[in-house]
């Protein structure tokens, strides 16, 4: 499918000559190369969950479905700048019992999707952890070959808005496909 | 599985296809490639050439040419990514519409026939910054949209 290497080929490389090989590395972001040509394999899958999921669409998972063998991790993030604000404005009990009930419903929830993605033959771990959303689901996609995440990830549901800028931010900086819904 | 892969003819583009082959090959899934050629675009071109080049006078005629080629080019690159599905045994099919891209591609997306959305990352820019259709559109599409990079 090499479509612009073949175009650059037919149009260009007469007039081009010798510039050529300069030509197709100076143009490399606009072509797809050879090595970028084979088909992708998805062996290990990053799937955070908040209470934004609802559920999970049979779509995603008739999608997984055609990741065979992959190993899913379904991660539950509590933030904890919200622990820590309530810490500071409630006080250290109710702190406490805010994270005890995100633990909680976190469980609840991985408990919920693991059956499903188990039934289609994935290998499935769960994660439970507190910290910054937008930042660990960036720095645990790194080792990861796909992300799945909800369009309102981190983010309360509102009318006005259709994906959540945590979901936004973390499209724009991770290396990996995303998936959202 | 139908799944609707949005081609604008860019590297990105590209990738998402092959993204949505390798999901397609194990189930009896069908891949639709989707482009939509925008006449404003064409539009653009033309203007910020002629104003470069002084002959503003040439600005309908040089539209006219740029259309033709990105219609002729985007055939061009459906018919081979086309080509390139059924070779490795995915069942696909072309489809080219003119008009808003963004419009166009909302409606096609959200139309109820599709089950995921691939589309690229990046537009015909390069990888400066992220798409601004993705970021226009990726939140109104109903399926689960896959953006590959």
């Amino acid at each position: 499918m090499g479509i612009f290497s073949t175009i650059i080929s037919r149009k260009f490389k007469n007039i081009a000559g010798t510039r050529y090989e300069r030509i197709l590395k100076d143009y490399k972001e606009f072509f797809l190369t050879k090595e970028e040509l084979s088909l992708p394999v998805i062996k290990s899958i990053l799937m955070p969950v908040d209470r934004s999921t609802r559920k999970v669409p049979e779509e995603i998972y008739e999608a997984l479905s055609a990741c065979e063998d992959a190993e899913v991790t379904v991660v539950y993030i509590m933030s904890e700048d919200a622990c820590e604000l309530i810490r500071q404005t409630l006080g250290e009990k109710a702190s406490r019992e805010f994270r005890l009930k995100q633990e909680e419903s976190g469980r609840a929830l991985l408990e919920s999707i693991t059956p499903s993605l188990e039934r289609l033959g994935l290998k499935v771990r769960t994660r439970m952890l507190l910290g910054n959303k937008s930042e660990d689901v960036i720095r645990l996609s790194r080792e990861k070959d796909l992300l799945v995440i909800p369009k309102l990830y981190g983010s309360e549901i509102t009318k006005t808005t259709s994906i959540s800028p945590v979901v936004m931010k973390i499209v724009q900086h991770v290396s990996i496909p995303v998936i959202v819904y | 599985m139908r799944i609707l892969v949005l081609v604008d003819g860019s590297k990105w583009s590209q990738k998402a296809a092959l993204h949505a082959i390798a999901l397609a090959r194990k189930e009896k899934s069908k891949i639709i490639l989707f482009s939509v050629l925008d006449r404003k675009e064409a539009k653009a071109i033309a203007f910020s050439m002629t104003m470069r080049s002084d002959k503003l006078e040439e600005m309908e005629r040089f539209e006219e040419q740029v259309w033709k080629e990105m219609k002729k080019s985007v055939k061009e690159i459906m018919t081979d990514m086309l080509k390139f599905c059924h070779e490795r045994g995915v069942n696909c099919s072309i489809k080219i519409t003119e008009g808003n891209a963004k419009e166009k591609i909302l409606s096609e997306a959200n139309s109820g026939k599709y089950s995921l959305v691939v589309m690229g990352a990046y537009g015909k820019s390069g990888k400066t910054r992220i798409g601004s259709l993705l970021e226009e559109v990726v939140g109104l599409i109903k399926p689960p949209t896959m953006i590959v990079r």
